[in-house]
């Protein structure tokens, strides 16, 4: 309760000038402040941009690796295949070449072709015939040649000829 | 206490006194409660319009190293008064206007009242620096009052001045009867232009046709018979006596006013008594209104006590005390220090 007749009134701590200044020093303080967070925000999101951009470049080079991996992989896959497509070509053309060198008298019952070896089986009308025929050419391509004859009941020869190569190169061929 | 951050600050408070063409100025500059610095100075001021640019020149320089300054001003100019009620409709009882006046509750159970036009003139007087409290006399002598005990009877409290002077009637705490007189020459100490509470300006001749009657009666040294009669003094042996012992104090009075006249041979002390008779004048006319009128709850007065912060003639206390069967105490205090207490304890600071 007051007991003046003008009301008692507190005279403010600050004047309007005083105000004026502090208000515009509170701005200038926000704005700075309010920068100061943007760069703040602006290089943590750059940071984890980059962060995020090391990371997609490991995975990329790790997936290049696995590639490359992949493409070598697959240029082996090609050389055997084409190995293998090369030398059933060349098996193919000895096959062919062995065909050719079995003359018409004779009759093949039965092949079997290993790596090293070759062995034939069949019917021949005489020993001769096999002999001049084909025993010469495949002594000339087997290093070893071994025929064994027994005579059939028609009177042809039944024959199982068993011919080596010493070492696997050039049976092929 | 709630958190006011002036407090800590030093602020500069001026309390002013204008009488007589006389600036009386205390000014203390008071940091957390504490009174640091403080100025006393007196100034001429003969311009009653505005307040002097000597003294709002003394202030400047005082003010110069504190965060603010208050003025407070010491209100003494007649349309003020006390009401023994805080209820504004129950002014038109007293005749006052209660739309044309300010009210100060005190206690909830009395009111101080002034004209809006007189706070306003005095907001006008201290245009260039600014008025932030107005002291009525009314409050500082409630403000003294409320530092003695209580009173069981009625007492007249009397708050005296160099030009000007109020009285109240307390009972217990709560003021029965109050006004507020003009002592001053130039506000027509013959015409008794007085203020008295319950009688506005606009009822003023009706004021001094009462004291001029009552003038007349003292001349005819009646005056005694007339006053106790109000005290519904019913025994005439009694009365007759007092009667007789009265004409024996107007001789006496009369060789006292002389010894005092004698004495007294300065210009000044002369102007006192001429002051105090007048004052003695009123405050006949006073209680006579607070006997008379039944708005007021009216008993007998046995005590005054004064509040001086001026000067008071002795023979004229005699004769008060001879005149009115009172006993009185006289108290000095200085306004502009208790102005400056009220208005620490108004700001909170």
């Amino acid at each position: 309760m007051s007991y003046s007749f003008v009301k008692p009134k507190l005279k403010p701590v600050f004047t309007l000038f005083s105000k004026i200044w502090i208000f515009f020093i509170l701005f200038c303080t926000i704005v700075i402040l309010a920068f100061d967070f943007f760069t703040i925000f602006s290089t943590k999101l750059n940071k984890d941009g980059r962060e995020n951009q090391l990371n997609l470049r490991d995975e990329y080079s790790q997936k290049i690796e696995a590639t490359d991996r992949q493409i070598t992989f697959i240029k082996k896959q090609k050389a055997a295949a084409e190995g293998v497509y090369a030398s059933n070509a060349v098996l193919k053309d000895s096959l062919q070449n062995l065909f050719d060198l079995i003359p018409d008298q004779i009759t093949l019952s039965k092949i079997d072709m290993d790596k090293n070896s070759l062995i034939i089986y069949g019917k021949t009308p005489s020993k001769d015939t096999f002999n001049f025929l084909l025993a010469s050419p495949l002594r000339s391509i087997f290093h070893t040649s071994n025929t064994v004859f027994y005579l059939n009941e028609d009177g042809w020869y039944r024959f199982v000829s068993t011919n080596k190569i010493l070492d696997s190169d050039g049976f092929n061929e | 206490m709630r958190f006011i951050p002036q407090r800590y600050f030093s602020n500069l408070f001026v309390a002013i006194s204008i009488e007589s063409d006389e600036c009386h100025l205390l000014a203390k500059i008071v940091k957390n409660g504490k009174v640091i610095k403080s100025y006393e100075a007196a100034f001429d001021s003969t311009n009653s319009e505005k307040l002097d640019s000597k003294i709002i020149a003394y202030i400047e320089d005082k003010a110069s190293s504190v965060l603010d300054t208050y003025i407070i001003s010491y209100f003494d100019s007649i349309g003020q008064g006390v009401l023994p009620t805080v209820k504004s409709s129950e002014f038109s009882n007293f005749d006052v206007d209660s739309s044309s006046v300010q009210q100060i509750k005190v206690d909830n159970s009395w009111s101080i009242y002034a004209s809006y036009a007189q706070i306003d003139l005095e907001k006008k007087f201290y245009d260039k620096t600014g008025l932030d409290l107005l002291y009525s006399p009314f409050v500082l002598l409630n403000h003294s009052v409320s530092k003695e005990p209580a009173c069981a009877k009625p007492t007249l409290y009397m708050y005296n001045h160099k030009d000007s002077f109020s009285i109240a009637i307390y009972l217990e705490r709560k003021v029965l009867f109050g006004a507020f007189f003009k002592t001053s020459e130039i506000e027509g100490a013959d015409e008794l232009e007085s203020g008295i509470s319950s009688l506005e300006e606009w009822s003023e001749t009706k004021e001094e046709q009462g004291v001029e009657d009552l003038i007349l009666l003292e001349e005819n040294g009646e005056s005694e018979e007339e006053f106790h009669s109000l005290d519904d003094l019913d025994d005439l042996d009694n009365l007759e006596e007092l009667a007789s012992q009265s004409d024996g104090f107007v001789e006496d009075t009369e060789t006292a006013l002389i010894e005092e006249l004698k004495a007294r041979t300065s210009e000044k002390a002369i102007e006192l008594f001429g002051r105090n008779m007048q004052m003695y004048k009123y405050l006949h006319s006073s209680l006579e209104e607070f006997y008379k009128n039944k708005n007021y709850e009216s008993d007998f007065v046995e005590d005054i006590i004064i509040f001086d912060n001026y000067e008071m003639s002795h023979t004229v206390l005699d004769i008060l005390k001879e005149e009115f069967l009172v006993n009185i105490k006289v108290k000095k205090v200085k306004t502009l220090e208790l102005m400056l207490e009220i208005a620490l304890k108004d700001l909170g600071l």
